[in-house]
Order: structure tokens, then C-alpha cells, then sequence
């Protein structure tokens, strides 16, 4: 292979392309390019357009017709029981259960433990202690209750029982001291 | 009921509670056999009798828990909340005996609704009237008087057993947010004229617990819910008139 290629400026090249003489194209250079592009593809939208305004034709057979139907039935059947559970449960919550949080205020962290039992868990203190939160210095309990109303008080180290200083409703309780009590709404949302 | 009949009740009750034969390791045995056998709750039975064991004396009030509990079941009464109320004296220290009072005047109560409510037209004993029993019983514990329930299921007695059932309830949920009693019957009046009255008003005595803190008295309270009653509104209407707003509270992060 030969060496002696001449090396060309851009410059260089810019002229040698101006100097080309300008030729005039073939007739049928213009035709032959544009067989070979696709024809460009309408959107979505368009075509759907197209095809509601355009008259269409449809054949069913019985078959067909049948379970076209048995499928429309079982939709709306399905949707209809979905619609009316939710309605049952109330909006926002799929459980029907609406989240309540208890706290007892404790700044000074002196109390050993704290729970909070009532009728909404049998009043069984073993399961419901609460736990406490020293960046608020308060026992706070979180649960999810179905919507009612339900007594409460919390059970301090294991014996000593006193009601909800925030409570505004209150109950006696029957043995000579008075429960707190909570109502709780269906639709997520605490009344105030 | 007021602090005289309160008196009355529990006198009556410790006279008779005192009068009772002291049961023997048998008959608490046999009580207990046969509240089982009937469907009491068997944890609740087995703490009676663990409170039982802890002191000398307590095997008669913890007999005569257990028998009650066993008639009451027999006598088809709704159980639930008197197991529950047991569970709470018992998580609560209160003694036996008191516990045993207690659960005798409950029983009382529940009998009374029953036989109020086979006065009033032919109920027969189904969940309707299993829950009016423990409503009309717990509106009866809250301090509502048999006269004012007898007054209430008469006065309404044209209206279904669950509509009357929540009449009631939110009446004496009315009357434990300190609502005068005049006051809470035009309330509920108004919501059973206008049919209008549903479950999501019980939460209304919580905002008439707050208003009432607020300085708000009973006859605007009383008038802003008729209103909203009369209207067919809800509860928020009822607390726009008394000059609150509610707002949406986001679910506590875990």
C-alpha cells in the first residue's frame, strides 16, 4: 500500500465541494426514495377516533353471545358485592378498623409500667401495655378498633387504676369509680 | 337513677347477698359445672375462681358469681357484657362480693328491658332484641332511670326495635355529655320526627362534651342539632351551627 496520500485541510475539502459542478437529479430518484419510507403512524388517539366514526360490522355466533353474557353478569356481580362491603365498612378503611392511639402522660419517667385495658380488649391488661416514648415523655399505646364506643382506663404498675385525664366522656363504672370513654367514628376521622 | 335509688338497690342487694347460705367446695363445683355446661366464657369462670383461691371467705361472693353468670346464660340474657363487667371488676381488684352485687342489679336491669320491651308488641328473642337488652341495660348503668326507658320505648314504641335501641343509646350518651334531660329528648324527638336520627349521630355527644367546655349551654347545643335533624343533616352540620369545624386526622405513623 502506497504512502503517498495527500493530506487534506478541512478548508481544502470545503473548496474541492464548492467546486463540484451541480447536477441535475434523475426523475425518478425522488419516487424510488419515498417507496422506501413507511407511511408515517397516526396516534392512538386518531385511530381510535377513526374507528368510532367509521361504520364497522360485526358477526356473532350464539356461542359467542352467550358468554358475552355470562362474562357482563359476573363483572357487575363481582363489582356489586365489592361496592357493598366497602359501603359496609365504611370509606378509606378496607378493614372497617379505624386506628386509635391511647397515651398517658409520664414526663418524669417514674412509673414502672402502664396499661390500657377496656372493654374493647376484654379488659385483659397482660396484652395492651403500653410503651413508653422518653422524647415525649408519655406510654402510648396504638390500635386499630372496629367503630363504637368503649370504656377504658389504664392500669398503672400493675394496680393502681386511673382514668384518662384527656378523656371528655366519662362513665361510672359500677364499683365506685368511673371509666373513661372513647368513641370511635366509622370514617377515619375523629370528630374535633 | 339517682344516689337514693342507688342506696336502695345496693342495700337491698347486700341484705340479700348477706342472708345467702355460704356455699360448700361442692356447690361452687356444681355452679360452676353447669355455667360451662350453659356457655359461659371458661377464662372468665377460672379467674373467678383463681380470685377465689386468694383469699378465705371469697368462695361464696365467687359461687355467687358464677351462678349468676349460669342463670343469666339460662335464662338467655346477653352475656357478653356481663362477663366483660366480671373481667373488669376482676383486672380492677374490685372485691367478690362487690362484683357479685354489681352483677345482680345488671341482671335485674336486663330482665327489666326484657319484659319492658314483651309490653310493647311482640319481640321475639332474636340479635334485635339482644342488643336493645344490653343498650337498654347499659343506658340503665349510665344513669338513666327505668321510668325515663319505660317513657322513651313507649313513646316511640311505633318505631322498629333497632331505631328505638338507638334512640336510646344516643340519649344516654346525651345525658352522660351533661345534656339536661329535657333537652336531650327534644334532641331525640327531633331526629325520630324527621326520621333523620342514625348511627353517626352517637358521636355527637363528643362534641357536645367539647362545646360545653366551650362555655356553649344545652339550649343551643339542643337547638343546633334539632335544626340539623329537622334538615336531615349530619353531625357536622349540627357542629358548624355551634361554631366548630372537623377536620380529617392522618392515620399515626408506626
Amino acid at each position: 500500500m502506497s504512502n503517498d496520500r495527500k493530506m487534506y485541510s478541512d478548508e481544502e475539502i470545503g473548496g474541492l465541494i464548492r467546486g463540484i459542478p451541480e447536477m441535475t437529479p434523475p426523475p425518478w430518484l425522488a419516487s424510488r426514495i419515498m417507496e422506501t419510507l413507511a407511511d408515517k403512524r397516526s396516534g392512538v388517539w386518531a385511530r381510535f377516533k377513526g374507528w368510532l366514526t367509521t361504520p364497522q360490522s360485526f358477526t356473532f355466533s350464539p356461542a359467542r353471545m352467550v358468554f358475552a353474557s355470562l362474562l357482563i353478569v359476573a363483572v357487575v356481580g363481582v363489582a356489586g358485592m365489592l361496592g357493598g362491603r366497602l359501603s359496609e365498612v365504611g370509606s378509606g378503611q378496607p378493614d372497617g378498623l379505624v386506628p386509635v392511639s391511647f397515651v398517658f402522660k409520664d414526663p418524669a419517667m417514674g412509673l414502672k409500667s402502664v396499661a390500657v385495658v377496656g372493654s374493647f380488649n376484654e379488659w385483659n391488661a397482660e396484652e395492651n401495655q403500653m410503651k413508653y416514648v422518653p422524647e415525649i415523655g408519655m406510654w402510648v399505646f396504638r390500635t386499630r378498633l372496629p367503630a363504637g364506643d368503649y370504656e377504658y382506663v389504664f392500669l398503672v404498675d400493675g394496680e393502681t387504676v386511673v382514668q384518662d385525664p384527656q378523656s371528655v366522656l366519662s362513665k361510672d363504672d359500677g364499683f365506685g369509680n368511673r371509666n373513661s370513654v372513647i368513641l370511635v367514628k366509622g370514617d377515619h376521622e375523629y370528630l374535633l | 337513677m339517682n344516689i337514693c335509688c342507688r342506696a336502695l338497690w345496693g342495700a337491698v342487694f347486700l341484705v340479700v347477698f348477706a342472708s345467702a347460705p355460704a356455699l360448700s367446695g361442692k356447690e361452687l363445683e356444681a355452679a360452676v359445672s353447669a355455667s360451662l355446661n350453659c356457655g359461659v366464657s371458661s377464662s372468665v369462670v377460672e379467674e373467678v375462681e383463681r380470685a377465689a383461691r386468694k383469699g378465705a371467705g371469697k368462695e361464696d361472693a365467687a359461687g355467687r358469681i358464677i351462678r349468676l353468670l349460669g342463670n343469666a346464660c339460662r335464662a338467655s340474657l346477653p352475656m357478653e357484657m356481663l362477663e366483660r363487667k366480671v373481667a373488669e371488676g376482676l383486672v380492677k381488684r374490685v372485691p367478690l362480693q362487690r362484683i357479685a352485687v354489681f352483677l345482680e342489679r345488671k341482671v335485674a336491669d336486663y330482665e327489666f328491658v326484657r319484659r319492658l320491651m314483651e309490653t310493647v308488641g311482640d319481640r321475639k328473642p332474636d340479635e334485635q332484641l339482644r342488643r336493645a337488652v344490653t343498650v337498654m341495660g347499659e343506658a340503665l348503668a349510665s344513669g338513666v332511670s327505668r321510668k325515663e326507658l319505660q317513657d322513651m320505648v313507649f313513646a316511640f314504641s311505633e318505631k322498629e326495635l333497632p331505631a328505638v335501641t338507638l334512640g336510646v343509646e344516643f340519649y344516654s350518651y346525651l345525658s352522660l355529655a351533661g345534656v339536661n334531660r329535657a333537652d336531650c329528648m327534644r334532641i331525640l324527638e327531633a331526629g325520630f320526627a324527621n326520621d333523620s336520627l342514625t348511627p353517626a349521630w352517637l358521636g355527637f355527644p363528643r362534641v357536645v362534651a367539647l362545646a360545653k367546655r366551650r362555655g356553649v349551654n344545652d339550649r343551643e347545643i339542643a337547638d343546633a342539632a334539632e335544626q340539623a335533624l329537622k334538615e336531615k343533616g349530619d353531625v357536622k352540620s349540627a357542629m358548624m351551627r355551634l361554631g366548630f369545624t372537623s377536620r380529617p386526622v392522618p392515620e399515626p405513623k408506626e
